[in-house]
């Protein structure tokens, strides 16, 4: 374990120059020795004492430290649990942000084992939406998780400056956040605090990812060894549920979406009140907030579904983030189809939809962890020096190579249609083609090799919504003919087996398997399913389709 | 078109895992494309850094156990993103989709796939969607199914 550290006083802090010896970190919640501080009576500790005694010692000049197989780089921010510090990977050479856990919240063996298990849990979620985790695990008694670095602002601070997003926005933000929240719940994980500032948006054109899924309950957790009362999440966006410390499920998380659906929308937060209490208060007398009595040119059915998300019975609201989503597409694909028919052509509307984020701020990171019971922090004093410092060390991308939007069905329709005879299209990146200069075009992957028409048709959707993202598509020949058997990286691990010979409406799942991530998959002649497991380096799972 | 709301049927029987391979390799690699050729059990690794495309070959004849990965050789680096692979029924072609298109190769006769590493193969490029899985429905026809879970038929001639 690591030596506690002697909390300093304001008065020590000082005007700095260099992070490794006189950068201050605000903790806004715990101290080393595991007394929880209030919101105004914050605690500074210096991150040279914190490197002396958390890390083992630096091997070389551009190094605060080493933490299991990584070389700590700079400090990037701190949160209600931890501190989150760029670092690099030395096996595999990649920058990372690295969230360091306060020994002092991990005290307790069945915390610590449950941070652990949802945490690896939390790594097992892949999907665009959602920030990846590369690495959870422990060293010298300090609990640490490896994520991707990014590159871009938060919604929160992005919202603070625009205020109302378009509605090409609002739909564009809203499916992707549905989505990744689709994807986590069909895992059985539920966020508890979903909020702006756990929502990013990527560099350059704010693809959302959905941060620390998983930490908030373990925050809570945690917490609770220590200290009485911790209610998980941020007061200004928990749902009644968790206001009340019930227990909570993927309905909550969809309360706090629908929180942030409406202020993306409006500017603002329904439900205000200095105090727990008076939010509590006016959820009460205000019921379910309509978006169109602050903004009148809300899409009605926008309107009437972000109030559903806002229903104080989670009864109400829809079951879980999938079922929205279904329903959030719709509506989309609705407002998009009247808007098109209205004269506005489909690249402006997507063009509309982008949300351009220039060059990250200098700190920006993600909020390393979930607060617990406090307001959201502000950006000021010691740690906007930090922020100051480590925007002249610069934040490495995250392998940044698949940044396309996710288009919306009508739009793959009509692309199906229109290319079913012609000529290879020249623009198959509309999202990145979109900022190039005219007579210009970024090259592409495949730009080089010999290209011949494709002429394809569209056959149909399939069914199952639990379908998120396909991975890897078989056909599997049968005595009963031919079906086609598809896997689905970011759900349980299901095989879908569609019978692609009548219409669409034969969808089976084989329920079961194993607990790997499943993106390769094929079939030999015996019926024999190869399925590989990416996630451990490894290809290692052999099943038989029954 | 159908009238009729989807349906989908939960079988209640697993998947079952009758054998395990595990294999290893000095490199992080990224499995997108398992595939057999001539008995063979291949895949494909999109390894980002640095930013390559692998080809392997597994060797299954070691249940259980752990063997190393055998790298055959490098595919075009156009090939990058490469999201799923299949063979042909015929076995004389291998299509590998890469999101927004599917290249298509002819692949040698023998087991060797090593030739592919200077294979030129043929693109058939599409619009705005993005293509996540793959497989033949015969000899001309592939199936491709989007991140949106439309399913398109392409003709490859």
């Amino acid at each position: 374990m690591a030596t506690p550290l002697t909390p300093t006083s304001d008065s020590d802090r000082t005007d700095v120059v260099d992070p490794r010896d006189a950068a201050w970190i605000k903790l806004t919640q715990f101290d080393w020795e595991g007394t929880r501080s209030g919101a105004d009576s914050a605690t500074r500790v210096s991150v040279s004492a914190l490197v002396g005694s958390v890390f083992r010692p630096a091997q070389g000049p551009h190094e605060l430290g080493r933490l299991a197989n990584f070389r700590i780089l700079d400090i990037l921010g701190q949160g209600g649990m931890g501190l989150v510090f760029r670092a690099e990977d030395v096996q595999l050479q990649r920058e990372v942000a690295l969230k360091i856990l306060l020994p002092a919240s991990m005290r307790d063996p069945q915390a610590r084992e449950r941070f652990l298990r949802e945490a690896r849990a939390a790594a097992g979620l892949s999907h665009d939406h959602v920030v990846a985790i590369h690495q959870v695990g422990e060293d010298q008694g300090v609990l640490f998780l490896a994520m991707s670095l990014l590159r871009g602002q938060s919604l929160e601070e992005w919202q603070r400056r625009q205020g109302p997003a378009s509605w090409p926005r609002v739909f564009r933000l809203g499916r992707e956040l549905l989505s990744g929240l689709a994807a986590a719940h069909a895992q059985g994980l539920v966020h508890r605090d979903v909020k702006p500032g756990n929502l990013w948006l990527e560099e350059p054109r704010g693809r959302l990812k959905i941060l620390d899924f998983g930490l908030a309950w373990n925050a809570s957790a945690m917490a609770s060894t220590t200290q009485e009362g911790v209610r998980v999440g941020t007061p200004e966006y928990m749902s009644p549920e968790q206001m009340g410390g019930s227990p909570v499920d993927a309905r909550s998380d969809l309360f706090a979406a629908g929180l942030v659906l409406h202020r993306l929308a409006t500017g603002r937060l329904p439900f205000a009140g200095k105090t727990l209490f008076e939010r509590m208060a006016a959820m009460a007398s205000q019921g379910s907030p309509s978006v169109r009595e602050q903004r009148p040119d809300a899409p009605p059915e926008l309107d009437q579904f972000i109030r559903k998300l806002l229903e104080l019975d989670p009864e109400r609201r829809p079951a879980h983030a999938g079922e929205a989503l279904a329903e959030w597409v719709a509506i989309e694909t609705g407002w998009l189809t009247r808007q098109q028919e209205l004269g506005t052509s489909a690249e402006s509307l997507r063009q509309a939809a982008e949300v351009p984020v220039g060059a990250a701020r200098p700190g920006v990171v993600p909020d390393p962890l979930p607060a617990s019971t406090h307001e959201s922090r502000s950006l000021h004093g010691p740690r906007r020096r930090v922020a100051l410092l480590l925007g002249a060390a610069g934040i490495v991308a995250v392998l940044a190579i698949l940044g396309f939007l996710t288009v919306p069905q009508w739009l793959a329709d009509r692309a199906s249609v229109a290319s079913v005879t012609t000529p290879t299209p020249t623009s198959a990146e509309p999202a990145e083609a979109a900022d190039e200069p005219a007579g210009r075009r970024r090259p592409r992957p495949g730009d080089g090799l010999p290209e011949q028409e494709a002429r394809f048709e569209r056959l149909g959707r399939c069914p199952d919504a639990r379908v998120t993202e396909a991975s890897a598509l078989i056909a599997s020949r049968r005595q009963a003919g031919l079906y086609w058997t598809l896997t689905d990286a970011n759900n349980p691990p299901h095989v879908f087996a569609l019978d692609l010979t009548g219409d669409l409406r034969g969808a089976y799942v084989l329920e079961g398997s194993v607990n790997v991530d499943w993106e390769a998959m094929t079939a030999d002649r015996a019926g024999h399913l190869y399925i590989g497991d990416v996630g451990n380096n490894h290809m290692r799972q052999r099943t038989r389709v029954v | 078109m159908p009238t009729e709301p989807p349906q989908t049927t939960t079988l209640p029987t697993p998947v079952p895992m009758v054998a395990r391979f595990g294999f290893t390799s000095e490199r992080v690699f990224d499995s997108e494309t398992l595939f057999f050729h001539q008995g063979q059990l291949f895949m494909i690794s999109k390894e980002r850094e640095p930013g390559r495309t692998e080809l392997y070959r597994l060797p299954l004849d070691q249940p259980g156990g752990e063997r190393p990965l055998e790298r055959i050789t490098t595919l075009a680096p156009e090939l990058m993103l490469i999201a799923d692979g299949a063979v042909s029924p015929d076995g004389r072609r291998l299509a590998l989709v890469c999101r927004h298109f599917a290249a298509i190769y002819d692949l040698p006769p023998g087991p060797d796939l090593e030739p592919l590493g200077q294979a030129r193969p043929r693109l058939h490029r599409f619009e705005l969607f993005k293509i996540e899985g793959c497989d033949w429905e015969d000899d001309q026809h592939l199936i491709m199914i989007g991140e949106d879970r439309q399913l398109y038929r392409l003709r490859v001639d």
